[in-house]
């Protein structure tokens, strides 16, 4: 530990001590000891930073320093030296406070020989190594303490945030039920959630309106036994259970019994949330109350109804004259045919093969006006016939048998167009044939003015775009001025003296109340076409 | 055409002419039949006697309007006029415009008949007196301006001593004028001759 050759830097005013302590040095060890001497502290402290010394020998009462501030400054200088103070016989008192504050030994100058110096000088790199020595190891050690102690802290603070954030991840998740919940609230639709079993799970504010229960009283109810009115309730479990096992979102309406026995009327969406392991779990519907909705269409379509109804009655008045002649004639001939077989009877001179004969067209002639009363009862029929499957160009002949006899008696020609293969069509069968009848009667009025031959009215059936029917009324009267193609239409519009202008009103609101289209342009090459598009069943 | 008095039947509704035919010819009536105003026109040949059966209602040309364009023509057919129950202003409006008679629909075979045949008696009294008629008048051609003057005073009543006085002539003379018209009239009394002078 102690190195080959001993630097020294001896700091010291006096330069007699100072010779005094070269000598001992040189003597006891000579040539170990290389002494630099320092007169002042500032030389001294100038030197300490830029050579390496073993030792320093401190003279406490320099010129330019004194006491214990000289030892301090020359650890600041350099704290790895081992300093060992040089004191006189009567300050050996401020000579221990040095030792106390740093320094490693003292000597008393003029009483110390070379022996003490040189063995002073040795224990003071010594012990200042093994001091330093164990200072690193302590500041090791620390470090080491800090190292980890900040490792702790860090994870600590990690912990920490972890769970702030689990604590805040908490609050937005409360938040954000409370939010979906108070969202949910404020809607007027309807929502019901139903575990797989059917049973109530939760609902919302809406749900407990119109029903009149509070979530806590039916939760884990049996939704049908609750909700349902009895003939609904199968038809009602079918699109549940088609919900739960397809999990594909369907619609349906059913109407929503409440506590007071009162009935609602709801359209639902339904839809599924499925579990963790992707099953379904819970079925969730959101309604809208329809019930005022469809008392208001079914108002509207009762009113449409009536109105077409009272239509129907008057065209059959206007029709009464014609249509009284059309009976008239088969049982007419009736009369004349029996009369007359009674005649032949009576005077003897039948002959069998003329009888028969008779009494065969009389009952043709008795089927004929019995059609005829039968057209006519079924058209003026009041009652809201269902819809059901038609054929239009069935319907097409039996208008053109209505209107026959104005036609014949205007003289004007009905031809038919009818389509070979048209898509199924449900609709109101009567409603429907008051719309064509309304206008092939207006396309034979629309012909008084046309010369007898040319009066004509086609009536086409086809097969539209998008699987739709069509049906066209074409006559070759004067045709529409282009700004009454939409006029016509409007309730009270009409150009003749006896017209109410209700016709084509009615019709276009018939039309529209089945889904399809009503609407008026120039035929080819004169008079106008009246045409009207339904569509046609889905398959 | 045949001289026979004849039913025609003119109706647009084939029942109604068929069962007509077999009625009327159960009756003894000769009847032809028409579906339409046009076709009969170009059937007929004027004067064949008879009556006219015809629906005032038919598309194209009317009953009415055949009626009308008969005696436009002076066609002298009576016409029947057939009418729809309760229509009774049609049948109005035919009488006034000269129609025979007319019957409401459905018939009743008796009255059908009855009127029928009314009608044709009429129609063959009118013929008689038309051709009567046509004999006074060729007759009557054959006096001279004196003697039709003379006949005109005979007929209304007034005494030879009067006609003499009248014209400034002499009883004798207006004795030999009374047996000269007499003479060219075929006239066996006065009675003859007033028959004769208002059937013209
Ligand atoms: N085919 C057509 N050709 C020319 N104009 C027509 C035709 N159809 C209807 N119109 C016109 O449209 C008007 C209205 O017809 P709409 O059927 O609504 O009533 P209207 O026949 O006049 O009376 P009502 O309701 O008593 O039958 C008619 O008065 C006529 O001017």
């Amino acid at each position: 530990m102690i190195p080959a050759s001993i630097r020294i830097l001896l700091v010291e005013d006096n330069p007699a001590d100072a010779r005094l302590v070269e000598l001992g040095l040189v003597e006891t060890d000579s040539g170990r000891f290389r002494v630099t001497r320092a007169e002042r502290l500032s030389e001294a402290l100038g030197l300490l930073r830029e050579n390496a010394y073993d030792a320093v020998l401190l003279d406490l009462s320099l010129t330019d320093s004194h006491g214990l501030d000289t030892v301090s400054r020359v650890i600041e200088a350099d704290p790895a030296v081992p300093i060992i103070v040089l004191s006189g016989l009567h300050d050996t008192e401020l000579a221990l406070q040095a030792v106390q504050s740093g320094a490693q030994d003292y000597l008393v100058k003029g009483e110390s020989g070379g022996e003490l110096i040189s063995r002073s000088v040795r224990y003071a790199i010594q012990r200042k190594h093994a001091e330093t020595e164990l200072r690193r190891a302590h500041d090791e050690l620390e470090r080491r303490v800090a190292e980890r102690t900040a490792d702790l802290l860090e994870t600590n603070t990690r912990l920490q945030r972890e769970i702030e954030s689990r604590h805040r991840a908490e609050d937005v998740l409360r938040e954000e039920h409370g939010f979906i919940s108070a969202v949910l609230d404020t809607l007027d639709a309807l929502v019901v959630v139903l575990d797989r079993g059917g049973r109530i799970v939760s609902f919302n504010r809406a749900f407990a309106e119109t029903t009149g229960y509070a979530l806590a009283e039916a939760h884990g109810e049996d939704f049908w036994s609750l909700f349902l009115v009895p003939e609904e309730a199968k038809p009602v479990l079918a699109v549940f259970d088609a919900l739960t096992a397809s999990g594909r979102p369907s619609r349906n309406e059913n109407r929503l019994r409440a506590r007071d026995g009162a009935t609602r009327l709801i359209a639902w969406s339904n839809t599924v949330l499925h579990g963790e392991r992707g099953e379904v779990a819970y079925a969730i519907g959101t309604g809208i109350d329809i019930t005022e909705r469809r008392q208001a269409e079914d108002r509207e379509r009762q009113r449409l109804l009536e109105i077409a109804h009272v239509a129907r009655l008057s065209t059959m008045g206007e029709m009464a004259t014609e249509l009284a002649h059309e009976i008239n004639q088969p049982l007419t001939a009736i009369a004349a045919y029996s009369d007359a077989c009674v005649r032949q009877l009576r005077s003897g001179s039948s002959h069998q093969e003329e009888i028969i004969e008779a009494l065969e067209r009389i009952g043709t002639q008795a089927r004929r006006a019995g059609e005829i009363i039968r057209r006519v009862r079924s058209y003026v029929r009041k009652e809201e016939s269902p819809r059901t499957r038609m054929d239009i160009n069935e319907l097409v002949r039996e208008v053109v048998h209505l209107a026959e006899a104005e036609a014949r008696w205007r003289g004007v020609g009905i031809e038919l167009d009818l389509a070979g293969t048209l898509p199924p069509l449900t609709a109101d069968r009567i409603l429907i044939e008051q719309v064509l009848l309304n206008l092939v009667r207006n396309a034979i009025e629309a012909m008084d003015d046309v010369a007898p031959d040319e009066r004509r009215v086609l009536i086409r059936t086809s097969a539209g775009g998008d699987a739709a029917i069509e049906v066209a009324v074409r006559d070759s009267g004067p045709g529409l001025a282009p700004e009454l193609v939409e006029q016509v239409f409007t309730p009270f519009f009409t150009t003749k003296p006896s017209g109410m202008g209700l016709g084509l009103s009615i019709s276009q609101s018939i039309v529209e109340a089945h889904g399809g289209r009503l609407w008026a342009a120039a035929n080819e090459p004169c008079g106008a076409v009246f045409q009207f598009s339904l569509p046609a069943d889905a398959r | 055409m045949q001289s026979e008095p004849t039913v025609y039947v003119v109706d647009d509704d084939e029942p109604i002419r068929d069962s007509l035919r077999m009625l009327l010819r159960s009756a003894g009536l000769p009847v032809e039949t028409f579906a339409s105003a046009q076709q009969f026109l170009a059937a007929y040949t004027p004067p064949a006697p008879g009556c006219l059966l015809v629906d005032v209602r038919m598309p194209g040309m009317s009953g009415l309007e055949l009626q009308e364009l008969l005696a436009a023509r002076k066609i002298a057919l009576p016409v029947i006029i057939i009418t729809g129950h309760g229509h009774v202003a049609m049948a109005v409006r035919a009488m006034k415009a000269g129609a025979a008679d007319f019957v409401e629909k459905p018939f009743d075979d008796e009255l059908l008949l009855e009127c029928i045949r009314r009608t044709l008696a009429r129609d063959a009294d009118t013929r008689r007196r038309q051709s009567r008629s046509s004999e006074s008048t060729q007759r009557l051609a054959a006096l001279t301006p004196r003697e039709r003057e003379i006949m005109e005073h005979l007929v209304a009543g007034k005494s030879n001593k009067a006609i003499a006085a009248d014209l400034g002539i002499s009883a004798r003379t207006v004795e030999v004028h009374r047996a000269r018209i007499m003479e060219k009239l075929e006239a066996k009394s006065l009675a003859d001759v007033v028959r004769i002078a208002l059937s013209s």
